[in-house]
């Protein structure tokens, strides 16, 4: 599985417990971070960019008491917490105020997936009625379009009876 | 936007508080971020572990990671309430037997 078919993977699969690892580029997202990416609400494009884009800051490594290490990557808008030799995605989270503060990067608000669910339905709605009103425009171009001409057609029609009648020495 | 803290999450800080190594009353704002990253660094060791296969007691896990849900501060307008937050512990270390026998937390 990739980046590519990890965008695609349903949060009803990810909600599960035990739901498969994926590999997004070198790191392996782990079901817990995936569970937990469902309860804090973290869309699938955030972790993404975080682990495919140039990190703004990392922390220094820490080892736990069995000698796992671990280290945090911080973005502007999530933190994600990995181990640097199984390249395991132990967690996600949104960027805490105290790590902005800390590292000195400029927070941006990390989007839901209720709010992008909102974004995208907003942009359909708009996006279906520009092409309405482009549509009925069209129409309605054409149809003066066709009007104007037939006007003229029965303009040209009746220059034409005119002249016919003026030939033949018909009375108007 | 006041953070709710569940009681789950005061029977966790009750139970790891030597650990933490911060004072009751809490004092500040960073009392409560050493807590957060000692909950969010719980998280990850423990995850890592399940990661690589080890047994993991998973209600822990899941715990520790809602109690850094309930702590963290990830927005501009969040905050704590930290006399709340002192009455509800005060009240659990009360409570507990243990305190009263030995004055340890």
């Amino acid at each position: 599985m990739s980046a590519n078919d990890f965008r695609k993977k349903s949060r009803r699969a990810m909600a599960n417990k035990n739901t498969r690892p994926v590999k997004v580029g070198r790191f392996i997202v782990t079901s817990h971070a995936q569970n937990r990416m469902i309860l804090r609400d973290i869309p699938n494009e955030a972790m993404i960019r975080n682990l495919c884009r140039k990190p703004e800051a990392k922390s220094p490594v820490r080892y736990d008491s069995s000698g796992r290490p671990s280290y945090n990557r911080h973005n502007t808008e999530s933190t994600t917490s990995i181990n640097p030799i199984s390249k395991n995605v132990a967690t996600i989270h949104a960027l805490k105020e105290a790590d902005a503060r800390r590292y000195g990067i400029r927070r941006t608000h990390l989007k839901t997936e209720a709010e992008l669910r909102k974004e995208r339905a907003f942009a359909k709605t708009t996006k279906e009625k520009i092409k309405k009103s482009h549509t009925s425009k069209v129409h309605s171009r054409n149809r003066s379009h066709r009007t104007k001409a037939a006007s003229a057609d029965i303009q040209k029609q009746g220059q034409r009876g005119k002249k016919c009648r003026k030939l033949s020495g018909m009375k108007q | 936007m006041q953070k709710t803290i569940r009681d789950e999450t005061i029977t966790l800080i009750k139970a790891y508080l030597p650990e933490i190594g911060v004072q009751v009353p809490l004092r500040s704002e960073e009392d409560i971020e050493k807590i957060c990253d000692f909950f969010e660094y719980m998280e990850v060791t423990l995850a890592n572990a399940l990661a690589d296969g080890e047994k993991v007691d998973r209600n822990l896990l899941d715990a520790a990671a809602s109690a850094f849900d309930d702590l963290a501060i990830v927005e501009d307008d969040e905050y704590h309430d930290i006399d709340d937050l002192n009455r509800r512990l005060m009240m659990r270390l009360l409570v507990s037997n243990k305190y009263f026998q030995t004055g340890v937390r």
